[in-house]
């Protein structure tokens, strides 16, 4: 297991290295749009726009060889030096270490809020199918799917912010500042983020964790502890939840990397969080190079460790499966 | 249609860009950057005549003194980042917005006189007759922070050697210390602590109007000078004190508080502002200004969608935001809110015409264009599509800026029968009516092209363009694209005209005066063909439109991408404008310019927007909606004279 775990982690440096590169590829044969930009500002401004990309490919190292850019590239990335971010006018380091506690105090809620109401859902609709409670539930479940969520986070703000005055509209960044990051005034907040994420992501726990949950209560143990009188409690959460979790646990790396790219973009956009999910979607628009490529080497990260953690949380679950061969 | 008026203020920033020299070209690429639609080009800047000595300050106060209530945070929301108050990389208009928040200027103009201004650092201008030399003299209690000591005239003096004109350093407005044809540089000398005299080498008629040093923000030499003796531009535009003004000390009404990107600036009333003292004690300086600010707290709360922040101005969790006019109606309704109107706003919306060779040739002919502005006619645009919340243009100029010629203007009725006559006799031979279909060379219907950045009001005026040219038997194909590729493949010359191998450029030595121009119309055209174009609109500034009008459609000019080849050299007639012996001859100049391309129309020109923010009923001091004036509405809603009614926010 452990030679597993450390020949893993080496990949994840492989991966990484191989993601880095393949995105110092494409960046370099990518027409630069700042240079663009510099070169257009120069034309119009009627000084020699030659002159003008000379000087812009000097002050951003363009003007070395590829190899000599690539060296000081992967030396940066590893040392942390990730540049400076035009867009926010701050170094990346410093965009992400602000951006990061944004995102996560949203984005863990809805995570262990999802899981928790989406198996516990899911769990009740296997165990009683075809019942109303159970098209209940799947009513639930395809209206979180199917909403959009920018259109739902738009109708809380305007039902429950505007018109009744339930909660703030839009996020105050000032606020966990001065009162606190676990303040109420913080909390209240965060309650529509939290509800429109939970929407479409609980939807998703829910159905998937009712089709591994009906899987299993076919299996022949789960009739045998039935059979024996098995609290409803102790044949959900002891029988079928044990082994339905070993599928299940595949869900958690996907379900954040589809929270950070596609939900919390919306989100963040619509109640004005300054997190990496809106950070991430102004540096693409802004063609902010250095930012783009820190972003990208989180996800890619995200993406690697996830898979491992994954992977090991199936040894823990199912002790049939062993690594100590690999 | 850009989203606030950002522009009005700085064409009052843009006031100095008196030259032919690349200064309002920079302009206009501040613009183009900024809004992502508009673009603004200063030229010519107009005004009374005379000399003066005294700005003659005082405004027109709508409210006591004695009723203004301290107190509260002030919220205005903003669809625009949040990127810092560098004052040493001020390249785009809200970057300008926010330094002005923390540092005040030289001076700022009150009114179209060039001697109606409210002094701010700068205490007495004086100019000598002829106009070749102007004195200025600083006030006596201007300081930086951080220990930096006062400002005096040997902070300027060192920053225009050191900064400004340094070729290091890149300065954005470097060439405004040059002046005329040759960039002749202006001489700068101290007189005293507190006085500089510049020495103008051409006749500028328009000096000190558009002085250079009145818009400038000077850097410590002490905080600046590590980063000159390296040569070090990027690290002085870097350096946390330069990106947050703090070295600011009281030399604007706000610091900055809190900078949380893409998230909220928050600045705080400034502890010692220097012109609380004069508002007590110089006539010049209006009395309400001696407690100001009247906020606690100004913040700018960036949102991205600026529907949430019109449901969070509704919710009363911030103070103003900007209401686009299609929503203006539902906003005239609510009771918490009032609504301000500004229709002074120095922008031109019109229907591009393309004459370069990959447009539909009959466009260079003046008589179809002036069919077009019987198809397109900008009375309906106006009270039908822009619901009336807008002014009609027919030249490059409002109705109300100061040049408008009102006799020589050329208007057009919406009749197609005078286009399909125009048509008729401005195509050549070879084109003619079979039935109700205008045909071509080949016996083809003419088909059209019209490209634009989709949006709710340009959908509507292609529509409206396609329905009009329908009915005098024209087909219109609509393309839409974004905004950068807008520019890129369509605004900007990048290819050869099919056909011509030479080199591209006017004259022998093939001058490309720019990417939007690189050549005369059968040498140079866009990477994509179009005949007409929506979206882009420009800023003329309503003083200084002569540059504007001779970078649109001055034959080698900046920003000619139309191709468009005018009888008169428009060049020479803003040099003219901006060299004149007097002011009223170059404000006859800039009237003769207008007539003139109002008559040719280069383009079809369109209307003059309006804009409209609303506030909380608890807000005060924003003056008076609509305003007297453009420069009424420049001064109306400072942050320093709003005030809340019961002193705080109530929130």
């Amino acid at each position: 297991m452990k030679w597993y775990i450390a020949k893993r982690l080496l990949w994840t440096v492989v991966a990484v290295w191989i993601a880095l590169t393949i995105t110092f590829g494409l960046l370099s044969v990518t027409p630069n749009p700042g240079m663009t930009k510099a070169v257009m500002g120069c034309a119009a401004a009627g000084d020699d726009p030659q002159q003008c990309r000379e000087q812009f490919k000097q002050q951003h190292d363009l003007d070395i060889p590829v190899t000599e850019r690539y060296e000081n590239y992967m030396v940066n990335m590893a040392t942390l030096n990730w540049g400076w971010s035009d867009s926010r006018g701050q170094y990346v380091t410093s965009a992400i270490a602000d951006a990061w506690k944004f995102t996560a105090q949203y984005a863990i809620p809805v995570i262990v809020l999802s899981t928790l109401i989406g198996y516990s859902i899911g769990l009740y609709s296997a165990y009683k199918p075809y019942t109303l409670t159970d098209y209940a539930g799947s009513f639930v479940a395809f209206f979180g799917i199917s909403i959009p969520n920018f259109w739902f986070a738009l109708v809380l703000i305007m039902l429950l912010g505007t018109r009744f005055d339930f909660i703030p509209v839009y996020y105050q960044s000032g606020i966990p500042v001065e009162q606190g990051w676990f303040s109420l005034a913080n909390a209240m907040q965060l309650v529509l983020p939290i509800t429109v994420m939970l929407t479409a992501s609980l939807a998703w726990q829910m159905r998937y964790s009712r089709a591994q949950a009906l899987e299993q209560m076919n299996q022949e143990f789960v009739k045998v502890a039935k059979a024996k009188g098995a609290s409803q409690f102790r044949l959900m959460i002891y029988h079928v939840l044990r082994m339905a979790a070993v599928p299940l646990s595949t869900s958690f790396v996907g379900s954040l990397i589809a929270i950070f790219w596609s939900g919390s973009v919306i989100i963040e956009q619509i109640f004005a969080i300054p997190g990496l999910g809106y950070m991430s979607y102004t540096a693409l628009v802004e063609q902010d190079t250095a930012l783009i490529l820190a972003t990208t080497l989180i996800t890619v990260f995200l993406a690697i460790i996830g898979n491992l953690i994954e992977d090991i949380a199936y040894v823990v679950l199912d002790p049939r499966i062993d690594y100590g061969d690999r | 249609m850009v989203d606030d008026d950002r522009r009005d203020r700085l064409s009052l920033l843009n006031r100095f860009a008196d030259s032919q020299s690349s200064t309002s070209r920079r302009r206009l690429l501040k613009y183009l950057g900024a809004t992502g639609v508009a673009a603004s080009l200063a030229g010519c800047s107009g005004g009374g005549s005379g000399t003066t000595t005294q700005g003659t300050g005082g405004t027109t106060q709508p409210t006591q003194q004695a009723e203004r209530t301290h107190g509260g945070t002030f919220i205005s929301a903003s669809t625009n980042t949040t990127n810092g108050v560098n004052v040493f990389r001020i390249g785009d208009g809200e970057t300008s917005d926010r330094a002005l928040l923390v540092m005040d200027t030289g001076y700022t103009n009150e009114g179209p006189e060039y001697d109606d201004f409210l002094p701010l650092w700068f205490d007495q201008i004086e100019v000598k007759q002829p106009i070749n030399e102007v004195e200025i003299t600083l006030r006596d209690n201007l300081k930086f922070g951080e220990g930096y000591g006062e400002l005096t005239a040997d902070d300027y003096l060192w920053c225009i050697d050191n900064l400004w004109k340094a070729d290091w350093a890149s300065f954005t407005y470097a060439k405004e210390f040059y002046v005329g044809k040759n960039d002749d540089p202006i001489q700068f000398e101290k007189v005293d602590k507190y006085t500089i005299r510049e020495t103008i080498p051409d006749s500028r008629p328009f000096f000190p109007y558009n002085e250079p040093l009145s818009d400038m923000f000077p850097i410590p030499k002490g905080l600046a000078k590590p980063y000159v003796d390296s040569q070090d531009a990027e690290g002085l535009a870097q350096d946390e004190s330069v990106m947050k003004a703090t070295f600011n000390g009281n030399l604007g009404p706000w610091d900055l508080k809190r900078w949380s990107q893409q998230s909220v600036m928050a600045f705080e009333r400034a502890d010692e502002y220097y012109l609380r003292k004069w508002a007590k004690e110089d006539d010049r300086v209006p009395e309400v200004l001696a407690e100001a600010p009247y906020f606690d707290e100004y913040h700018i709360q960036y949102f991205d969608k600026s529907q949430t922040a019109r449901q969070a101005l509704q919710a009363g969790e911030i103070d103003t935001a900007y209401i686009p006019s299609t929503q203006v109606g539902t906003y005239k309704q609510k009771d918490d809110l009032k609504l301000y109107k500004n229709p002074y706003r120095s922008w031109s919306g019109y229907l591009g015409i393309n004459h370069r060779a990959n447009g539909w040739t009959q466009l260079r002919n003046k008589k179809v264009r002036h069919a077009m502005a019987h198809i397109y006619n900008n009375q309906y645009v106006v009270e039908n599509i822009l619901d009336g919340r807008a002014g009609v243009q027919n030249t490059l100029y409002p109705t109300w800026g100061p040049y408008y010629p009102e006799e020589d203007a050329v208007t057009f009725d919406d009749s197609l029968e005078k286009a399909k006559q125009l048509l008729k006799e401005g195509t050549s031979s070879d084109y003619g009516y079979d039935g109700g279909k205008l045909l071509g060379p080949e016996g083809e219907q003419v088909e059209l092209t019209v490209v634009y950045q989709s949006g709710e009001t340009d959908d509507l005026r292609a529509a409206y363009l396609k329905q009009r040219l329908d009915q005098v038997g024209i087909e219109l194909k609509q393309e839409t694209t974004s905004w950068t590729n807008l520019l890129g493949n369509y605004f900007q010359t990048s290819q050869k005209a099919e056909g011509f191998s030479g080199e591209i450029g006017y004259g022998d030595d093939n001058v490309q005066p720019s990417a939007y121009n690189k050549g005369p119309w059968d040498e140079a055209v866009s990477a994509q063909p179009w005949d007409f174009m929506l979206t882009l609109g420009f800023d003329y500034g309503p003083l200084t439109p002569a540059g504007t009008i001779a970078s649109l459609f001055g034959e080698r000019e900046n920003f000619n991408a139309y191709g468009y080849s005018p009888s008169k050299d428009l060049a020479e007639m803003r040099d003219e404008a901006q060299t004149a012996d007097t002011r009223e001859a170059a404000a006859s100049t800039i009237r003769e310019m207008l007539a003139f391309i109002s008559e040719e129309r280069p383009v079809i020109f369109e209307y003059n927007p309006y804009n409209y923010y609303a506030y909380r009923n608890d807000v005060h001091g924003i003056g008076q909606s609509p305003p007297e004036s453009y420069f009424a509405n420049l001064q109306n809603r400072s942050s320093s004279r709003m005030f809340f009614s019961n002193g705080e926010s109530g929130r």
